[in-house]
């Protein structure tokens, strides 16, 4: 009778790189990377508390890379994956708020069995985040004041359209809709060089 | 059919659009961005570029730009000795003790 060998998985992907390469990766990354993470750093950070949020942000993802805490795949650019770290992160400020907060539950009632009643997180957005995002949209939307394209664009992006229903909606010619884009990433790039406060 | 009225949170546009725009700075390539700090005015070329602020230095002034702080120095003293780096400046703990020359006197065997 043939014996089937059954293998144990491997605890260690082989496709995540070890904390070592990315914290070389990170060493080595050059100036024009640098400029980057920091555009989306400055992103990310827009809505939260403090003013020089999105430094401590940034120091944090490099903490988590160094620490082994965030593990980068293999194949993905260092400035997408702390890009990723920098999102997961204010994630991670805004539920902790709310767990601090602690009164926002959703209580569901069984109408004849009480232990049937469920409480569970709420999902809708506190009131002092849902200010706070509507704030960061409109100063958003003030840095392409000059831009009616850009305008439309971004209020297509967040009702989660895509370009080309972006574009169906707004009317943009293929041309007009990729110069707008180009126009908002360099607007975007000019704010992320700065330390502006916000 | 009545028409379905779906509202989105502000948190949850914010949170797309956020994305939007970290993808346009990644995707960004390295003449737009030479272009956007041209338009600062911003010198690339130099390290004390405006643009480095908070990544090659500190934006907000730190107390140690003002003040001669000790106790990070007490701190650090320590952790030359274990990474194995003999400090600059031997403490008199850690200087070699100048023992006096004694005379050794040895038994001679007794004949």
């Amino acid at each position: 009778m043939r014996r089937v060998k059954h293998r144990i998985p491997r605890l260690v992907d082989k496709r995540v790189l070890r904390p070592a390469q990315t914290a070389l990766a990170l060493e080595l990354v050059n100036k024009m990377d640098l400029l980057r993470i920091k555009a989306i750093a400055r992103i990310y950070a827009r809505g939260l508390p403090h003013e020089g949020a999105w430094e401590d942000m940034l120091q944090e993802a490099l903490t988590r890379v160094l620490t082994g805490s965030r593990r980068r795949p293999e194949g993905v650019a260092i400035v997408a994956f702390m890009a990723g770290i920098l999102r997961s992160l204010r994630a991670d400020y805004w539920r902790r708020a709310k767990r601090e907060s602690g009164d926002e539950k959703l209580r569901i009632d069984h109408l004849r069995d009480e232990s049937l009643t469920l409480e569970l997180a709420d999902p809708t957005p506190g009131p002092e985040r849902a200010l706070s995002a509507r704030q960061q949209i409109i100063l958003i939307k003030q840095l392409f004041s000059d831009d009616p394209a850009a305008l439309k664009i971004i209020d297509g992006l967040g009702d989660g359209l895509t370009a080309e229903q972006i574009r169906l909606s707004t009317g943009l010619s293929t041309t007009d809709y990729d110069s707008a884009r180009r126009r908002m990433r360099r607007r975007v790039l000019r704010e992320g060089l700065t330390c502006e406060p916000r | 059919m009545r028409t379905k009225i779906k509202r989105i949170p502000p948190d949850t546009a914010l949170l797309r659009i956020m994305d939007a725009l970290a993808q346009e700075a990644i995707e960004a390539s390295d003449e737009e961005v030479t272009e956007a700090a041209a338009d600062l005015r911003m010198d690339l070329n130099s390290r004390e570029s405006a643009a480095f602020a908070g990544l090659t230095y500190f934006v907000r002034p730190q107390v140690s730009d003002f003040f001669s702080v000790e106790v990070p120095k007490a701190l650090q003293a320590p952790v030359e000795g274990i990474a194995g780096n003999p400090p600059a400046h031997p403490t008199d703990r850690q200087r070699p003790s100048k023992r006096l020359p004694i005379a050794i006197d040895r038994k001679r065997p007794e004949k």
